[in-house]
């Protein structure tokens, strides 16, 4: 298991370990005679990986319900045999909002429909609801917070969703990976090609992080980084002419709070979107740019601002789906006498 | 079924009440009652009539009771109700298991979902909290010298999303037994009523993510009905408080006139009218 994150905000110090009371009582789970040499002490608690298929322990009184929880590459395979579906790969480096979005769409859900997409139902309830507590008043926080994905085989949170327009009923799968790989694919392209998710997405969705392209001293490397890592994906081979992309700029709300309103902000990410879209759009069935607010932390913008657009745009029938056209074509025959064809009707 | 403190005994008090004494009249009518604990049943009528508040029904303390019930022109039905406390289903939620007798009653294909109208526990947001007390003037503590974190436990899910996921296990093996009848019943409807929605209009209103799935995630073969019920007709006496709505009720000549049951814009004091449902 990878070590959690350090924490970025400014809560008081506890364990990462939930077993752990070190900061209530004072006593290290894990023996540590002093905090500072826990590995585990300071750190935001991570998104546990469920365990797998069958690993689930025995019910102590009764019957075994279904999981509720993010799904495997296999579970989801089994859940796309049964309806249509729609993959979307959400990639992003570390603190670009990946969990935000996810728990961000769902909390949409709790209000009512997101644009015209309804809920139908969903494995994943408790990821989901682990996705959204730090953002919720029941976690007693003071600023909203999310939970780290932790490193491992990519998770998919699930949803059955109806398009009250088209009647459409898919099955959509979010792809959740810890963002570091993603990152770590500029490095070695090739790594990509284990990122499952990558292959079979119907959407990619490269986010890119909204409060660090304010900063001046980080929006240069951001942009590289976006880049890089969409040149990685390419490299590798593991996108395909049916995908969609999607870029999506994110934290809009800490953006319009910016001294200029966050034109500098806005300019750059227009700017990246158009060089994408000149280099890599030809790879892709179609380029889009959304500006989201999925979690915001301030007033700057509405809770799951322009979500239902993005949404939307996910949901659109995948073209993997759409047949192409066949080209009927009879091999030339190496004998004369294979070559002999039917005289038409209208000779005879 | 529902969850803790969603009125499933206090309908059953108000229903025995309501169909062995025989004040108004009910769709369906007594015969008699069959096995199981017939104690339990008096014991909670008898708190009922003196409208004063239910005790909790504890877990693994569940009690079954079945009674012969007949509607005009019909024949005799066994009506079975096991009184099964809350906590199981908060069970099923975040442990994932079941109890194998409840699990062997929930495979009945008629189900009465109970939600307390007024109980309902709506998601909120840190950052809506935080605007709303900026804009009151409050200051915001700085997270460094804010209390506890609360880390996540199932418990803390809003209610809809845990009813979302017990109907989603009831249409999921090993609980599905295929199309069923599902009588939601919204309990204390007294508390809800005042603000003129009927029972459909006020799931959707404060259970969004509830009404979406009953309408595109359930099985489209299960018939649903939501019930606006008041089984108590106001606020009931504890062991400590007297109040004055409870001693308004036992003012009240005939008990069966507190009940209350609203569907489809029309009201009456019948609670057997969702069982009759559910038999047919």
């Amino acid at each position: 298991m990878a070590d959690p994150e350090p924490q970025e905000d400014a809560a008081p110090p506890r364990c990462a370990n939930p077993d752990c009371q070190v900061a209530v009582d004072g006593r290290c789970i894990e023996g540590f005679p002093n905090t500072a040499e826990c590995p585990q002490f300071g750190r935001i608690p991570t998104i546990p990986v469920a365990p797998a298929p069958g690993t689930y322990p025995a019910p102590r009184n009764g019957v075994a319900m279904e999981a509720s929880t993010t799904l495997s590459v296999d579970e989801a395979d089994h859940v796309v045999k049964k309806r249509p579906s729609r993959v979307i790969a959400i990639a992003g480096p570390q603190s670009a909002g990946k969990t935000s979005l996810i728990a961000g769409l769902y909390d949409l859900f709790q209000l009512g429909r997101v644009g015209n997409v309804a809920f139908g139902q969903s494995f994943s309830l408790h990821a989901f609801e682990q996705a959204a507590h730090y953002s919720r008043a029941a976690s007693r926080r003071t600023t909203p917070n999310t939970p780290r994905t932790e490193r491992g085989e990519v998770r998919f949170y699930h949803l059955e969703l109806v398009d009250t327009d088209s009647s459409a009923t898919p099955s959509v799968r979010l792809g959740d990976r810890a963002g570091e790989e993603y990152l770590e694919t500029r490095s070695n392209p090739l790594s990509a090609q284990e990122f499952l998710e990558l292959r079979r997405a119907d959407v990619l969705t490269l986010l890119v992080d909204g409060e660090r392209l304010l900063d001046a001293g980080q929006r240069h490397n951001l942009r590289s980084e976006v880049r890089q890592t969409l040149h990685a994906f390419v490299e590798a081979g593991v996108v395909r002419p049916t995908q969609r992309l999607a870029l999506v700029l994110t934290k809009l709300d800490v953006i319009r709070k910016a001294a200029d309103g966050g034109e500098r902000s806005f300019q750059g990410f227009d700017t990246l979107v158009a060089g994408l879209r000149a280099d890599y759009g030809s790879n892709f069935a179609a380029v889009e740019s959304f500006q989201i607010a999925a979690q915001p932390s301030t007033d700057g913008a509405k809770h799951g601002e322009n979500l239902d657009r993005l949404l939307a745009y996910w949901m659109a029938e995948p073209l993997r789906y759409r047949p192409g056209p066949m080209v009927f074509q009879v091999p030339e025959a190496e004998r004369y006498f294979d070559r002999l064809t039917p005289v038409p009707k209208d000779v005879q | 079924m529902g969850l803790p403190g969603s009125g499933k005994t206090t309908f059953l008090a108000a229903l025995w009440h309501l169909v062995s004494v025989k004040e108004v009249p009910c769709k369906l009518t007594y015969v008699s009652l069959q096995t199981g604990n017939v104690e339990h049943l008096h014991e909670i009528a008898s708190q009922w009539r003196a409208a004063k508040k239910q005790e909790r029904t504890a877990q693994g303390g569940d009690k079954l009771v079945s009674m012969i019930l007949k509607a005009e022109g019909g024949d005799p039905q066994t009506v079975t109700f096991p009184d099964i406390a809350g906590e199981a289903f908060l069970q099923m939620w975040g442990l994932r298991e079941c109890d194998e007798t409840v699990a062997g009653w929930l495979k009945e294909p008629g189900v009465l979902l109970f939600i307390h109208a007024d109980k309902i526990t709506v998601p909120k947001w840190v950052i809506e909290e935080k605007l709303l007390m900026e804009d009151m003037g409050i200051p915001v503590e700085d997270q460094a010298k804010a209390e506890e974190v609360i880390d996540w436990s199932p418990d803390l899910a809003p209610t809809q999303v845990q009813l979302v996921d017990l109907l989603q296990s009831m249409q999921a093996d090993p609980l599905d037994v295929g199309p069923r009848r599902l009588a939601i019943i919204l309990s204390a409807w007294d508390k809800a009523a005042g603000r003129g929605l009927s029972p459909e209009q006020y799931l959707a209103r404060r259970m969004p993510l509830l009404d979406q799935f009953l309408k595109h995630g359930l099985n489209p073969d299960w018939e649903t009905r939501i019930y606006g019920v008041s089984a108590q007709g106001g606020d009931y006496d504890d062991d400590q408080t007297k109040l004055p709505d409870a001693e308004r009720l036992r003012d009240i000549d005939v008990p069966s006139e507190r009940i209350s049951v609203v569907y489809a814009g029309a009201k009456s004091n019948d609670l057997t009218e969702p069982l009759q449902w559910l038999l047919t």
